[in-house]
């Protein structure tokens, strides 16, 4: 990445979500970016090659969280590109699912922000570029 | 408004309504003056509406609007009115289109029993006898591979009926397993492809009985995911099979083919039999029907369904907030589509942060800002260390 201050991308299809997770995050240094489904967040990711992916799992359209998860574990560009997957559901099926889509991390709904913020800058400190299963 | 006008609306079998800002009736036409007795002129009486109206008025409540209210008639038939309510298109003032709802709460109320009866009345006793009919079963595929010579007339009828009671039995303690254990308004994340392959397993030994082979394809490599009930979209696509089977010709082939498009996946089922007449084709989708002729020695092939196979495969279609279309296309093929949306369906609530959310947020806000306070004075206490040090 060129940027100095860490690029974070929200993939959430709930405007309020993403305005909390926005509200949260503007505690720290971070370039944000927003996109409200998968199918755009993909496109951004590609684009931006950001640090995080804030990812929900459940999206109206032809890529969910999982999808876009998988695919950005497929791209040699992101390689570098932690994700947070963030989910309503916490069954063990699904984390399962999570962790085989290659996701970093799992934040369940109703997330705290102190958690949110803790497991962004967790990933950020262990290195950019070095993924770290959950 | 101009007496055509009136007269034109005042056929519509739905109310409207025109509110100035402060409730009083600009125009209401002939079926919702009979429903609420409203009278043109004056405010409007009925309290939810004016609940309503206030509420907009004071910017709290949001248009459109969809509430449900009593009828306040004495001589009128519904007792439920669906309203919509929304700003006017003629000026200052609110919209109101009103709906009958009482038909379609009586349609639901005999569904919603129905259901009760199946989930608390005979989930559990067919689930018992569930094993009593797998022996009976295995009984009749046995006596059906015995010598033909050894078979009368009676015997053969007898096998005929046996197996098609069973089978009709089958399904229904499918359906009653369906509605007691498994959620229709479910989340589950479901794989097209894997629902057709565990459809196909489940319809393989009814699809060999009646000759017919089942081919799947599929084109995408990147197949959206669909969110639901995956329980209840198989007991859907098992209910068109059902009557599918029935109705195909033997020996021939059906074919699935899985499409992803845009927002949606399309399941479009191919087969070579009857197709429903054009003109027959809502009479279908109604539970229950029976096109039996009353009298008759023997059911046709006409009346071999259950009656509950199609309609509920559109039900639970819609539900999922998709749809369904038959199409009959060069004279036998029949081409039988669902369409359901891809990902998860759109939240009606989306705007609003659930409540649980809220908390926590509210909850963690002052400790985010406890912290953010205290690294601004370790900031501030660093940067007066570092002048120090400078100077």
């Amino acid at each position: 990445m060129s940027s100095q201050t860490p690029v974070i991308l929200i993939v959430e299809d709930q405007p309020d979500i993403r305005k909390l997770i926005r509200m949260t995050l503007d505690f720290g240094s971070y370039t944000l970016h927003e996109a409200e489904n998968g199918d755009d967040g993909w496109r951004l990711a590609q684009g931006l090659r950001p640090d995080i992916v804030l990812l929900d799992v459940m999206m109206p359209g032809s890529l969910d969280g999982y999808q876009v998860c998988a695919k950005i574990r497929g791209d040699r560009n992101l390689l570098h590109t932690a994700v947070v997957l963030l989910t309503a559901r916490g069954q063990e099926k699904d984390l399962e699912t999570g962790r085989q889509a290659g996701a970093d991390r799992y934040l369940t709904k109703p997330f705290s922000p102190l958690e949110l913020i803790d497991t962004v800058d967790n990933l950020l400190a262990h290195g950019r570029g070095v993924r770290h299963v959950a | 408004m101009a007496s055509g006008i009136q007269g034109l609306f005042d056929n519509l079998s739905d109310g409207l309504v025109i509110l100035a800002p402060t409730g009083v009736v600009k125009f209401a036409n002939q079926m919702v003056q009979r429903w609420l007795n409203l009278q043109p002129g004056k405010t409007i009486a009925h309290d939810q509406i004016k609940k309503y109206v206030q509420g907009a008025q004071g910017g709290y409540q949001r248009l459109p609007a969809a509430f449900i209210i009593d009828s306040t008639s004495r001589q009128c038939s519904p007792s439920k009115l669906q309203v919509v309510m929304d700003h006017s298109p003629l000026g200052e003032g609110y919209a109101l289109v009103v709906r009958n709802r009482t038909q379609e709460e009586r349609y639901d109320t005999v569904m919603n029993n129905f259901a009760d009866l199946f989930q608390h009345g005979m989930a559990e006793p067919f689930h018992h006898f569930m094993r009593h009919f797998a022996v009976i079963q295995g009984r009749c595929r046995q006596l059906a591979q015995l010598p033909e010579a050894r078979f009368t007339d009676a015997d053969r009828q007898w096998l005929a009926e046996g197996n098609e009671l069973l089978e009709k039995v089958t399904l229904l303690s499918s359906y009653a397993f369906a509605f007691s254990h498994a959620p229709l308004f479910a989340s589950e994340r479901i794989e097209p492809l894997r629902l057709i392959n565990t459809l196909s397993a489940r319809v393989a030994e009814k699809m060999q009985r009646t000759r017919l082979t089942l081919k799947i394809h599929t084109d995408n490599r990147d197949m959206p995911v669909v969110y639901g009930s995956e329980a209840w979209l198989l007991e859907a696509l098992n209910g068109y099979f059902h009557y599918l089977a029935d109705h195909a010709h033997p020996g021939t082939a059906v074919e699935i083919q899985l499409k992803g498009f845009g927002n949606f996946v399309l399941f479009v089922i191919t087969n070579h039999g009857c197709a429903i007449p054009v003109f027959d084709r809502e009479e279908r989708f109604k539970p229950f029907l029976s096109t039996a002729v009353p009298g008759a020695d023997k059911p046709n092939l006409e009346t071999r369904d259950l009656g509950l196979g199609l309609p509920l495969c559109r039900k639970i279609i819609e539900l999922h907030k998709g749809n369904l279309r038959m199409q009959e296309e060069e004279g036998e093929l029949v081409s039988f589509e669902i369409e359901l949306p891809a990902g998860a369906p759109v939240s009606v609530d989306q705007h609003e942060v659930s409540a649980e959310q809220a908390k926590r947020y509210a909850e963690d806000l002052a400790l985010l800002m406890q912290r953010q306070s205290r690294k601004k004075a370790s900031d501030a206490t660093l940067q007066v260390v570092r002048e120090g040090v400078s100077s």
